[in-house]
């Protein structure tokens, strides 16, 4: 019992010794995201460089805002209350924050929604910060050659509406556990999916299960991804 | 004539860079580090606009905006909060907000300087010459 209560202790100060962390991290990205969004100020292209340079840093910011958002709802800061959200226009605000870097990669990065979604049972900031953590991890991560293609999906699925990323790079059915793995052990978590440290696939899935919901690795023909789903809420009902 | 915005900014690397973005917008921008400064600021520049990261060493943000109102002739000067604390994280009752006249909050780490230039527009707008 008393290891167990150490054991979340320590939990709770890796914690605030990681937020501080990102906290700090977080000025000098936003510091430099601005002055290059002031060095292109005015140009009507911008050089190029500078360009990358701003979509690098703001997609960054968006990451570690997600990650200490993250850690507010499990340090129990923060409740996420369920509410009717529309999961479509979350996910064009999330292509939308993400397409500069995607271009960056030489990567596509579209929204495909299946049939009537309507609103589903989510909470809004935690359902964007969910869908922004695990698009950012897939961008860049094909370790195929040609065009890496993303696709913000969501569709009905029995009783409930599937929403998540795809992907044509692929995703072995271990990816999730790896990624959960990512507490305690910060190295490759998920090096099937991703060059990088999959953080933000951990990040998504804290945020989805926060809500009730849980990611699950989905393959689809010739692509793959990770999707939740959710209960729709009875105003989709109009939908019907 | 161009106008005065009064920038209290903790950050020296992002307080020029705002204030090179809105001197460019054609304001002319008083940037101070402190709450204590500021009061002394708003004195002598007369601000059309406050704009205000309430993480501020010393006295806080709150802290100020409440002391510029305890002043009769600063009371209708709008505060533009950009900060990093979230408007819920700050926790003012839309009372509060009324009374200390913050008209907007902008939540800093997604706030590009096209948007700040953009609201800070709007809300000089009805005392542009």
């Amino acid at each position: 019992m008393k290891t167990k209560q150490k054991q979340h202790d320590n939990y709770g100060v890796d914690v605030r010794l990681l937020r501080s962390m990102a906290e700090e991290l977080r000025l000098p990205l936003l510091q430099i995201a601005r002055q290059a969004e002031l060095a292109n100020m005015g140009t009507v292209d911008g050089q190029p460089n500078i360009r990358v340079i701003e979509a690098t840093s703001e997609a960054a910011i968006r990451l570690v805002d997600s990650y200490l958002f993250s850690t507010q709802v499990l340090l129990g800061q923060q409740s996420l209350p369920l509410e009717p959200t529309s999961v479509t226009a979350t996910m064009y605000d999330t292509s939308q924050y993400l397409h500069k870097l995607a271009k960056i990669y030489d990567c596509d990065i579209d929204v495909a929604v299946r049939g009537k979604c309507g609103l589903v049972m989510a909470n809004a900031k935690g359902l964007q910060a969910a869908l922004t953590s695990l698009a950012y991890a897939f961008i860049g991560s094909s370790m195929r050659s040609g065009k890496q293609r993303i696709v913000l999906t969501a569709m009905r699925q029995g009783q409930g509406i599937r929403a998540g990323v795809m992907t044509n790079a692929s995703i072995e059915k271990t990816t999730l556990s790896k990624a959960r793995m990512l507490y305690g052990k910060a190295h490759q978590p998920a090096s099937s999916v991703t060059h990088k440290s999959g953080a933000g696939i951990y990040v998504a899935d804290a945020l989805f299960k926060s809500m009730e919901s849980e990611l699950q690795v989905v393959q689809q023909k010739s692509r793959s991804g990770l999707m939740a789903t959710m209960l729709p809420s009875y105003q989709t009902a109009l939908f019907n | 004539m161009k106008q005065h915005i009064l920038l209290i900014e903790p950050d020296k690397v992002l307080a020029k860079t705002y204030k090179a973005a809105l001197g460019r917008a054609g304001y002319l921008v008083d940037w101070q580090l402190n709450a204590q400064d500021a009061i002394t600021s708003v004195d002598s520049k007369h601000p059309v606009l406050i704009v205000l990261d309430v993480q501020l060493s010393g006295h806080n943000g709150v802290e100020f905006l409440y002391e510029l109102r305890s002043y009769p002739d600063w009371q209708a000067i709008p505060v533009l909060i950009l900060s990093a604390v979230t408007e819920a994280e700050l926790g003012l009752s839309p009372e509060t907000k009324k009374k200390l006249h913050i008209v907007q909050c902008l939540y800093e780490p997604h706030t590009k300087l096209a948007e700040l230039i953009a609201v800070v527009r709007s809300l000089t707008s009805d005392t542009h010459e």
